[in-house]
């Protein structure tokens, strides 16, 4: 027999046993408690003030702001929880996006005049990656800024790291000076000096990595690309260097983020690489760079760009060199690829 | 694959929603006033939706959407004709990739008065890309 009522239920596959309007339900009483709490602590706390300020329960200082403060944000919480809980159950899914689609189709502000692109949300925004002229062709495409960040946020660790080593090195080392050594901090200290070393290494190396072997660029002519198209690339290297060999190729790469227990989980994987050009041996010296030219066609059935909250196909250009005496290096140059032009669909149904 | 003007079988998609009607039997009906509407039921949503499917978190766009009142899904239903046009877009085409699925699909949810939906759905392509490149 059928319980009638379940306070929790198990995910199987996409479907859900039990109730899941008990869980909804119960969030939203519980975001409308913590409203109800705040609004009773915010008027308790500013009431007194009025009513008898002799007694000074409640005096304006820190400890007033403070309730204060936490009143507020048990309102905002609570408002907020309460209110997306019971819009939720309101509306379906479908519904909800519909009504935000809606929303963010108002042309508040006069925009979306004039001969524009077909509105393609999910394809990235061409903007960010068309607005450098090109010297040779005529864009030039940014460099994706992924080893750049990974960089600063490193050298922000490693200083922060190795500082903290060396404050604690310095504790024990006049300890040992003053005739009182600390043994447990001392031997302490050799794993984590171990870990500042590797992580140092590894700093400078992606650091002599990114800035020793010279600035690369790459122009295209024409942007966005359509499958089936051919385009013209140009890639100049400059630096200081011999190059055993240098790779292009168009890639295809999905994106995918998830949860996993508590942590957000990002899956990368490049499903298609196309080698627009290998060189050989060569030379780079300063004022003279390598300047390398070569066409390639967009595969007729590629699927185009795409970017979704979670999910992501991204295209790119990527320039792979092994140099001699220097680390080998990998740079990404984001291109967009749009959907092949054809007569606009139409999905009917009639009866 | 779509191209140019596309039309979904209709018999199928009526059928489906008729399907999901049924499923709705246990509603009890008003003993007065026309025995044919289907009483219980609060209303009818149709969308037309793209969402993803794979190794990461779902993904939902709405490209269509109406909702239809108990008078319209008796008139539309009961009839078993229902009638919508809309333009699809340029994009997302449907793909199936190695890491994300990128699919289509009519959707149907019922409502009834008691709080309950039934959904149900028709899965398209759009596009010419089928797997990864």
């Amino acid at each position: 027999m059928p319980r009638l009522f379940r306070l929790w239920g198990k995910k199987r596959g996409h479907r859900l046993s039990g109730w899941w309007i008990v869980g909804s339900v119960g969030e939203a009483i519980f975001f409308a408690s913590l409203f109800l709490l705040g609004v009773m602590a915010l008027t308790l706390v500013i009431a007194w003030q009025f009513v008898a300020p002799e007694l000074q329960v409640y005096r304006i200082g820190l400890g007033f702001w403070l309730l204060v403060i936490a009143a507020g944000s048990f309102i905002v919480i609570g408002g907020t929880g309460f209110l997306l809980r019971v819009w939720r159950l309101w509306a379906s899914d479908e519904h909800r996006l519909a009504l935000a689609r809606k929303a963010s189709n108002l042309d508040l502000a006069g925009r979306g005049k004039g001969n524009e692109q077909p509105r393609t949300p999910t394809i990235p925004d061409l903007a960010s990656i068309t607005d450098s002229p090109g010297v040779r062709l005529t864009y030039r495409l940014p460099a994706s800024q992924s080893a750049m960040a990974v960089m600063v946020v490193g050298s922000i660790f490693i200083l922060s790291w190795n500082s903290m080593v060396a404050v604690f090195a310095g504790i024990a080392f006049t300890a040992h000076a003053q005739g009182s050594p600390r043994w447990f901090l001392t031997l302490s200290l050799i794993p984590f000096a171990t870990a500042g070393y590797f992580a140092s290494r590894w700093f400078f190396r992606l650091f002599r990595q990114l800035t020793g072997v010279g600035a690369t660029t790459v122009e295209i002519n024409e942007l966005p690309l359509y499958p089936s198209r051919t385009y013209e690339v140009c890639i100049v290297q400059h630096g200081h260097l011999v190059f055993k060999q240098v790779r292009v190729s168009l890639v295809c790469e999905e994106e995918a983020s998830f949860h996993q227990g508590t942590d957000l989980r990002l899956e990368r994987k490049i499903v298609y690489s196309q080698c627009i050009l290998e060189q050989g041996r060569c030379r780079v010296e300063p004022g003279r760079p390598l300047e390398l030219r070569a066409e390639f066609k967009v595969p007729g059935n590629a699927m185009h760009s795409f970017q979704s909250a979670h999910n992501a196909i991204h295209w790119k250009i990527m320039v792979e060199g092994d140099a001699k005496r220097w680390p080998s290096f990998c740079r990404n140059f984001p291109v967009i690829v749009y959907p092949a032009v054809r007569e606009t669909p139409v999905l009917s149904n009639r009866a | 694959m779509l191209e140019g003007e596309y039309t979904i079988a209709p018999s199928l998609l009526t059928d489906r929603i008729q399907r999901a009607s049924n499923l709705l039997a246990y509603v009890p009906r008003k003993s007065n006033s026309n025995k044919n509407q289907p009483d219980g039921v609060q209303g009818l949503e149709l969308s037309v939706i793209w969402y993803t499917e794979g190794k990461g978190t779902e993904d939902i766009g709405v490209h269509y959407f109406e909702r239809f009142t108990a008078n319209d899904i008796y008139q539309n239903v009961a009839n078993r004709t229902c009638n919508f046009s809309t333009k699809l877009p340029w994009s997302p085409l449907s793909y199936e990739g190695h890491l994300m699925k990128l699919r289509w699909c009519v959707r149907a949810r019922l409502f009834t008065t008691k709080g309950n939906d039934v959904c149900t759905q028709l899965p398209f392509y759009l596009g010419q890309v089928t797997r990864e490149v």
